[in-house]
C-alpha cells in the first residue's frame, strides 16, 4: 500500500516550500545589487520582479500552515522534490526578461540546469549577457551544488526539521553529528574553497589582460562552476576563452575537490592527520574514483592516439586530460569544441566520455552520476560472489569495506546500490531513445541523455535553443531526477498518485 | 574542399561554417566577418587572442598586437563590438596552440568600430516589481499576525 498525502500534509509542505522560495527571493537581491553596481539599469527591474514573484509565492505558500511543526519524512521528500522545480521556475523569471532566452521553457531549462549543477545552457548570445544575469546563473549553480536544503539548514532557516530533509536531497552521510552542524561545515568549507579559488583565478585572468572588475567576476564564476561541478561558462567558448594553462589546471583541481565526499574532508581535517591520511587512502570510494579516472585517462589517451586528432603531446595532455577530468567529475567544462568532440574525436573516444560521465564522482559531493561508491560496492559484491562460488559450502564468507568507517557488505546495501545504478541506466537509455526518435544519431543522443541525467553538462550539440520542445522537457526531467537520485522523486510521484485515488471505505484509516 | 585564397577577397565562409568545419579546410586561407566580443586576451609576445562572434557561433582568432589595437569596442552587455573582417589560416586543431580550433590572422579590417549602448531603467517593470514585492510583504505580515494570534 502506498502512503498517501493527507490534507494536513499539504499545508506543511506548502509552508516549508514557501520558506525556501522566500530565501531564494532574498538571494535574488545579490544579482539585483550587481546590476546597480555595474549600472545595468535595464536589468534591475527584472530582478525586482523576480524578488517580487518569489516573496509573493513564498508568502502565499507559507499561509498553508501558520505554525508548522516537525517535518515528517514523506513531507520532507515532497518539499525537496518540488523545491527544485518551483525554485527553478521562479529563478527563470529574471532570465526570461533578459531577452536571451527564446521562451520561458528555455529560461526554465536554464534554471533547472543551474540548480541541478548540470551546466547545459539555452542562453542565446551568451557573450552579450549582463553581469547580473551571469551572476544569477552562477548563484544557482552554487546553491545547486551545495544543495538548496543544505544552504537553508546552515543559515538556520529551519528550526524544526530532522535528518529526513537532508537525506531527501540525496545526501546519506552526516559530516558531523547533527544535521545543522553538517550543513554549516559544508557551507564554511565550500566558502573557503571558493574564496581561495577565486583569488588564484583572479591573478591568472589579470595576467591574461582581462580588466580587474571582469577578472573578479569571471574568477568567481569559473571557481563556482568548477568546484560545484556545474559547468556554466561566462562566455560561449567555455574555458577555451581564457587560453590559460594555469586557469585550466586550477579548474581541474577545483573540479576534483568538488567531486570528493564532504564527510571525508571533515575526517581529513580532524585531529589525527596520520590516521586520517591512511583513512583517505583506504576509502573504497576514493580508491574506486582514483582507479576509474586513471583507467579512463589511459584508455582515452590510447583511443585518441589511434586517430589523427591531438597528435602532439602537449595538446593530448592539455585537452585530453582536462576533458576526462571534466567528464568524470561531471563538471562539464569544455576545452574541446562540440564540433571537435563529435567529428574529430574517434567514436571510441567519444563513447569513453559517455562512460566517464555515467559513473560520476563521489557520493555526498557536488558531483552527479551513479557515484563511485556504488560502483565500488557492486564491484566488491561481484568479488564476494566469486569467493562464495569457490569456497566450500560450509564456509561463511563476509566482506567489508572502508568508507567513513568500517562496514559490512550486506545484501541490503548491495541491493540499494544496484537499484540506483539500474535507475540511472534506465534513464540513460530512455533519454537516448527519445533523442533517436527525434532524429538524432544514436551516440550523440546517448551522450546528451547521459550528460543530462548525470548532471555533467557536456554537450554533443543536441540540447540547444533549436532543440524540439519535448527534448528539452525530457532533459529537464532527467536533470531533476538525476540530481535527486531518483528515489526521492519516484517516492513523491507514487505518493501523489496514491493520494489522488479515491479512498476505499472501511479499508484504509 | 579548396576555398579560394585571395588576400582581399570577399568573405568565403562564415563563423558558423568554421565552427562546423572538419579537417577538409584545415590549413587553408579563409576570410570571414564577425563581431569582436568579450576581452582581448594576452597570447605570446607580440600577439593577442580575439573572440569573434557571428550568428551565435564564435571562433578564437590569433592576431598581432597591432591588429588587436585597432579594436575599439568589445561586444558585451553595454557595448556593440567592433565588426571586423579577418583573412587568415584556419586550424581545426592548431598544432601550435595545443589542438585549439583557431584562425591565425594575416589581415584584419575593421568594418564598423562598434559603440557604447545605453541602458535605461524600465519604470513600468519597476512598478510591477514593486507591486509584487508589496503584495508579498503584506502576505508575510498577515502570516505573522495570524501566528501571533494563535499563541
Amino acid at each position: 500500500m502506498w502512503p498517501r498525502f493527507h490534507r494536513r500534509d499539504f499545508g506543511m509542505i506548502a509552508h516549508y516550500l514557501g520558506t525556501i522560495i522566500l530565501l531564494l527571493g532574498v538571494i535574488m537581491l545579490i544579482p539585483l545589487a550587481v546590476s546597480l553596481l555595474m549600472q545595468e539599469w535595464s536589468i534591475t527591474s527584472h530582478y525586482l520582479i523576480g524578488v517580487g514573484v518569489a516573496v509573493t509565492v513564498g508568502g502565499l505558500l507559507r499561509l498553508g500552515r501558520i505554525s508548522p511543526g516537525q517535518l515528517e519524512r514523506r513531507q520532507a521528500i515532497a518539499v525537496t522534490g518540488l523545491v527544485w522545480l518551483i525554485g527553478a521556475a521562479i529563478a527563470a523569471v529574471p532570465l526570461w526578461f533578459s531577452g536571451h532566452y527564446n521562451s520561458f521553457l528555455d529560461a526554465f531549462f536554464e534554471g533547472v540546469s543551474g540548480f541541478t549543477a548540470t551546466g547545459m545552457t539555452m542562453c542565446v548570445d551568451l557573450d552579450h549577457l549582463s553581469t547580473a544575469d551571469n551572476m544569477w546563473r552562477f548563484i544557482m549553480q552554487f546553491l545547486g551544488g551545495q544543495g538548496v536544503v543544505v544552504i537553508a539548514l546552515s543559515l538556520g532557516v529551519f528550526s524544526k526539521v530532522g535528518s529526513s530533509f537532508y537525506n531527501a536531497e540525496g545526501r546519506e552521510e552526516f559530516v558531523l553529528p547533527n544535521v545543522k552542524r553538517t550543513a554549516q561545515f559544508i557551507w564554511r568549507f565550500s566558502s573557503l574553497v571558493v574564496l581561495c579559488g577565486t583569488a588564484v583565478l583572479f591573478v591568472a585572468m589579470m595576467l591574461r589582460g582581462i580588466e580587474p572588475v571582469r577578472s573578479v567576476f569571471h574568477a568567481l564564476w569559473v571557481t563556482i562552476g568548477s568546484y560545484d561541478t556545474g559547468g556554466f561558462a561566462p562566455q560561449s567558448t567555455s574555458l577555451m576563452y581564457y587560453h590559460s594553462w594555469t586557469l585550466e589546471i586550477t579548474a581541474m583541481v577545483l573540479m576534483m575537490l568538488g567531486a570528493i565526499n564532504f564527510a571525508l574532508y571533515a575526517q581529513i581535517l580532524g585531529d589525527n592527520r596520520r590516521t586520517n591520511l591512511r583513512t583517505l587512502l583506504s576509502d573504497l570510494e576514493i580508491r574506486t574514483l582514483a582507479s576509474w579516472i586513471v583507467f579512463m585517462l589511459l584508455v582515452f589517451v590510447a583511443a585518441i592516439c589511434a586517430g589523427e586528432f591531438l597528435d602532439d603531446y602537449s595538446g593530448l595532455v592539455r585537452r585530453g586530460v582536462f576533458t576526462i577530468i571534466s567528464a568524470t567529475t561531471n563538471a562539464g567544462y569544455q576545452v574541446l569544441t562540440t564540433n571537435q568532440m563529435t567529428t574529430l574525436l574517434t567514436s571510441g573516444s567519444f563513447f569513453l566520455l559517455i562512460m566517464a560521465m555515467a559513473i560520476g564522482g563521489s557520493s555526498g559531493s557536488t558531483a552527479g552520476g551513479m557515484k563511485a561508491l556504488r560502483i565500488g560496492i557492486v564491484a566488491r559484491n561481484i568479488v564476494s560472489r566469486i569467493k562464495d562460488v569457490l569456497a566450500p559450502q560450509s564456509a561463511r564468507n563476509t566482506t567489508s569495506y572502508t568508507h567513513l568507517g568500517r562496514h559490512l557488505l550486506t545484501n541490503e546495501l548491495t541491493g540499494a546500490a544496484m537499484t540506483i545504478v539500474l535507475l540511472y541506466i534506465i534513464s540513460y537509455i530512455v533519454g537516448a531513445l527519445f533523442g533517436i526518435a527525434a532524429g538524432y544519431e544514436a551516440i550523440p543522443a546517448t551522450f546528451e541523455s547521459v550528460s543530462a541525467t548525470s548532471n555533467a553538462g557536456l554537450s554533443a550539440g543536441i540540447a540547444t535553443p533549436e532543440a524540439p520542445v519535448y527534448m528539452k522537457v525530457v532533459y529537464i526531467i532527467q536533470m531533476w531526477m538525476g540530481r535527486l537520485e531518483f528515489l526521492t522523486l519516484l517516492a513523491l510521484v507514487c505518493s501523489v498518485v496514491a493520494s489522488l485515488k479515491p479512498r476505499r471505505r472501511g479499508v484504509e484509516k | 574542399m579548396q576555398l579560394p585564397a585571395v588576400a582581399w577577397a570577399k568573405p568565403n565562409t562564415t563563423i558558423p561554417g568554421l565552427s562546423n568545419a572538419g579537417t577538409q579546410i584545415d590549413g587553408q586561407t579563409v576570410t570571414f566577418q564577425g563581431e569582436a566580443v568579450g576581452d582581448i586576451i594576452n597570447a605570446d609576445e607580440g600577439h593577442k587572442w580575439l573572440t569573434l562572434e557571428d550568428e551565435g557561433s564564435t571562433i578564437s582568432v590569433y592576431v598581432t598586437d597591432y591588429q588587436a589595437n585597432r579594436i575599439s569596442h568589445l561586444g558585451r552587455y553595454d557595448q556593440r563590438g567592433s565588426f571586423v573582417e579577418v583573412t587568415g589560416t584556419f586550424h581545426a586543431a592548431c598544432p601550435i596552440h595545443d589542438g585549439l580550433t583557431d584562425v591565425h590572422a594575416d589581415r584584419l579590417t575593421v568594418l564598423d568600430a562598434g559603440e557604447e549602448l545605453e541602458s535605461e531603467l524600465d519604470f513600468n517593470e519597476l512598478k510591477i516589481g514593486g507591486v509584487l514585492l508589496a503584495i508579498g510583504l503584506l502576505l508575510l505580515v498577515l502570516q505573522w499576525r495570524l501566528r501571533e494570534r494563535l499563541r
